[in-house]
């Protein structure tokens, strides 16, 4: 069918096929240059950093890991250490300096089983307050790291005493306006969404949208919260206006198919 | 007979002739004129008129207007001449019907040839149609891509000037640090030189030392200030976190929700069947809480003929699952045996419930439900009844004699009571 110009045509500049499994692929912040994360066919992790030159992406980089890797990001590191977070399989998570990447910066084992999901805060020169990153795994935990501090997180939100765990597909920060206020929203596979607050270190909001959440992200980290975006399974997807909170209703939301 | 219509008149040009024939009140439809190239025939029930004209006309363009109670013809003459008369004269009986059939002929003839024509325009003008369609479309693409295109190349432009731009930049910096470097240097030399001159003890070593020192906490310096400006790490703490309860270990979808209500419903149901009868089925073994072993030792008792046994079987299998209808079906069996007639008009009763979507797979047993009942019920003297259901057993299976037989027999029965009342 042809498109009609009022649909927006999205302009594809270079195709690349791959030859493993890629999970995550993001922007190094301030460049030209992308890195893909994924997991090679013999069960190890794989780090390609590309250029993009003119219509080709010239591979720079390929750093193999012993761990398939399933997520990273560019969130919590400042412009000119440029850093990688990225969770594995495994359960570990590390921060890399791309330079040299045999060791990596920070590292500790964060969950018993693989990060699903991680997002960083505080670096970039986004934002204000402390540099941090969560990350979100199938234990059913959701915890918050400060790079600063080794091996415990400054936050856990794990599932009460003999509560069957649930995993927890996605998580995003948000609320990041200043240095005190930030929150973490997590989306879970039996349709959870929550919202902790890490100010006063509470759940803020709990819904649940029918559908296990792929994904929740805010409109953007470092305002006061304003829109949040939850896309889930069946091809749904739910819009929540985050600024006004009904006390018991919460926050009002839009849904798609 | 029809009316001759003779009271027509007319008058001609070297190309065309001109006809007026009045109608004397009657109506005329574009159906009743029939006019070929030498044939002009008018036919309004009773009038009739016709003319075998003197030459040929182009009938194709000649026109007639039927109106104020006559028709007037403009016939154009194949060739110019002046006509002798209208007609021709000397026609005879032959000769005209002769033509008559030509003239019939000829005109089926173009009529057929007119469809076709119009038929392969038809086809030329769809062709034609959706040809520019096509083109419409391809234009309207390629108008597209062409836009993708100019963006693509206008993005990739930019991206290397913006390359190039860090790379400039970059190298610019490093010269920036450069010169700071040498600044930096030229009043420590002055500084040292000074040094020198009073205590007049050569110091290079440690000046250099203490350059690359000042260097380096220049850069620490700067780098303490910018995590001074950072709040500290966060107290620890933990949040405790409750999950929407949920059975199955997959993630929960809208679409599979009603299939697994389903699933725990009928979890439900068998355990609490097991549960409920725990405390009388504990001595039993494992084999004898199965409804189809159960079944088919109920089967063995009744062939051998205890038939008390063969219930009590039944019975136990319908308590652990009450939804099997053969299990009814036996037990019914048992009862007519017994002449428990009432119990086993319900058990075959219940069986047909069970057998409800009558296909060809539960013929069979719907067939010997009927049956069974029927018997019950002729047994109780209750003889309309049970012929019905033995009609319903034939309706299923009209091939079975004994069925029939029986049926028969019922019949008389009834008539014979019927007669003696």
């Amino acid at each position: 069918a042809a498109a009609g110009p009022e649909r927006p045509q999205v302009v594809s500049h270079v195709q690349q096929a791959l030859s493993y499994t890629v999970f995550d692929c993001k922007w190094v912040p301030r460049s030209a240059r992308l890195l893909c994360l994924g997991s090679a066919a013999r069960g190890t992790g794989l780090v390609q950093l590309y250029e993009l030159h003119g219509a080709r992406l010239e591979l720079l980089r390929e750093i193999e890991k012993p761990k398939p890797i399933k997520c990273g990001t560019f969130g919590a590191t400042s412009l000119q250490q440029r850093y990688l977070a990225t969770g594995d399989f495994d359960g570990n998570l590390n921060i890399w300096n791309l330079e040299a990447p045999e060791i990596p910066v920070y590292s500790v084992k964060g969950h018993k089983e693989i990060i699903n999901s991680i997002d960083g805060v505080g670096g970039l020169g986004i934002g204000e307050g402390a540099p941090e990153i969560v990350t979100g795994s199938r234990d059913g935990t959701v915890k918050v790291w400060d790079p600063r501090q080794n091996d415990t997180p400054v936050a856990n939100m794990e599932p009460v005493q003999g509560e069957s765990k649930r995993d927890c597909w996605t998580v995003a920060f948000g609320n990041a306006y200043n240095q005190e206020e930030r929150v973490v929203c997590a989306g879970y596979d039996n349709g959870d969404i929550k919202l902790f607050d890490l100010k006063t270190m509470s759940l803020r909001w709990e819904t649940n949208i029918k559908n296990g959440v792929c994904s929740v992200e805010f409109d953007r980290k470092d305002i006061n919260m304003n829109k949040l975006v939850a896309t889930s399974l069946e091809g749904k997807f739910h819009v929540f206006d985050m600024r006004t909170q009904h006390p018991t209703k919460g926050f009002a939301s839009v849904s798609e198919k | 007979m029809p009316v001759w219509l003779r009271e027509h008149s007319w008058r001609q040009t070297l190309t065309a002739v001109y006809l007026s024939l009045p109608l004397r009140g009657a109506r005329a439809t574009p159906g009743s004129i029939f006019c070929s190239e030498q044939y002009l025939k008018v036919s309004v029930p009773p009038f009739l008129f016709e003319a075998v004209l003197y030459a040929p006309i182009d009938d194709t363009n000649s026109t007639a207007k039927i109106g104020n109670g006559n028709i007037f013809f403009t016939l154009y003459k194949k060739e110019p001449a002046l006509w002798d008369s209208l007609t021709l004269a000397n026609t005879d009986k032959e000769k005209l019907q002769n033509l008559r059939e030509n003239a019939v002929l000829k005109a089926q003839e173009k009529a057929k040839e007119e469809t076709e024509a119009r038929k392969i325009t038809k086809q030329e003008h769809k062709k034609y149609a959706l040809e520019a369609t096509m083109k419409v479309e391809e234009a309207e693409r390629k108008r597209i891509e062409d836009l993708k295109e100019k963006e693509r190349t206008k993005v990739a432009k930019e991206l290397e000037l913006w390359k190039k731009q860090q790379k400039d930049g970059d190298k610019y910096k490093s010269i920036q640090k450069k010169g700071e470097l040498h600044q930096e240097i030229e009043p420590l030399k002055e500084r040292k030189n000074e040094k020198m001159n009073k205590t007049g003890i050569p110091n290079e070593g440690t000046s250099k030392t203490r350059l690359k020192s000042t260097k380096g906490s220049c850069s620490i310096f700067s780098q303490n200030l910018k995590e001074e400006q950072l709040p500290a790490p966060r107290a620890a703490a933990t949040i405790k976190v409750n999950f929407t309860p949920r059975v199955f270990p997959t993630a929960l979808r809208e679409s599979r929700v009603a299939e697994e209500e389903e699933w725990l419903h009928k979890q439900a149901e068998a355990r609490r069947i097991i549960n409920s009868d725990l405390a009388e089925l504990e001595d039993l073994k494992e084999e004898e809480k199965n409804p189809d072993w159960l079944k088919d030792k109920g089967n063995k008792m009744f062939a051998m003929g205890d038939y008390l046994g063969a219930v009590n079987a039944y019975n136990l299998a319908v308590r652990l699952n009450n939804s099997l209808p053969l299990l009814y079906l036996n037990r019914a069996a048992c009862h007519l045996k017994l002449r428990n007639l009432h119990k086993a008009i319900q058990d075959s009763s219940k069986a047909l419930e069970l057998l409800t979507p009558p296909v060809p797979d539960n013929e069979n047993a719907r067939v010997k439900a009927h049956v069974r009942r029927g018997t019950a019920f002729c047994q109780l003297e209750l003889y309309t009844e049970g012929l019905e259901d033995y009609e319903a057993a034939l309706k299923i299976d009209p091939t079975n004699k004994n069925i029939e037989k029986d049926a028969e027999k019922i019949r008389h029965l009834i008539q014979g009571t019927m007669q003696s009342s």
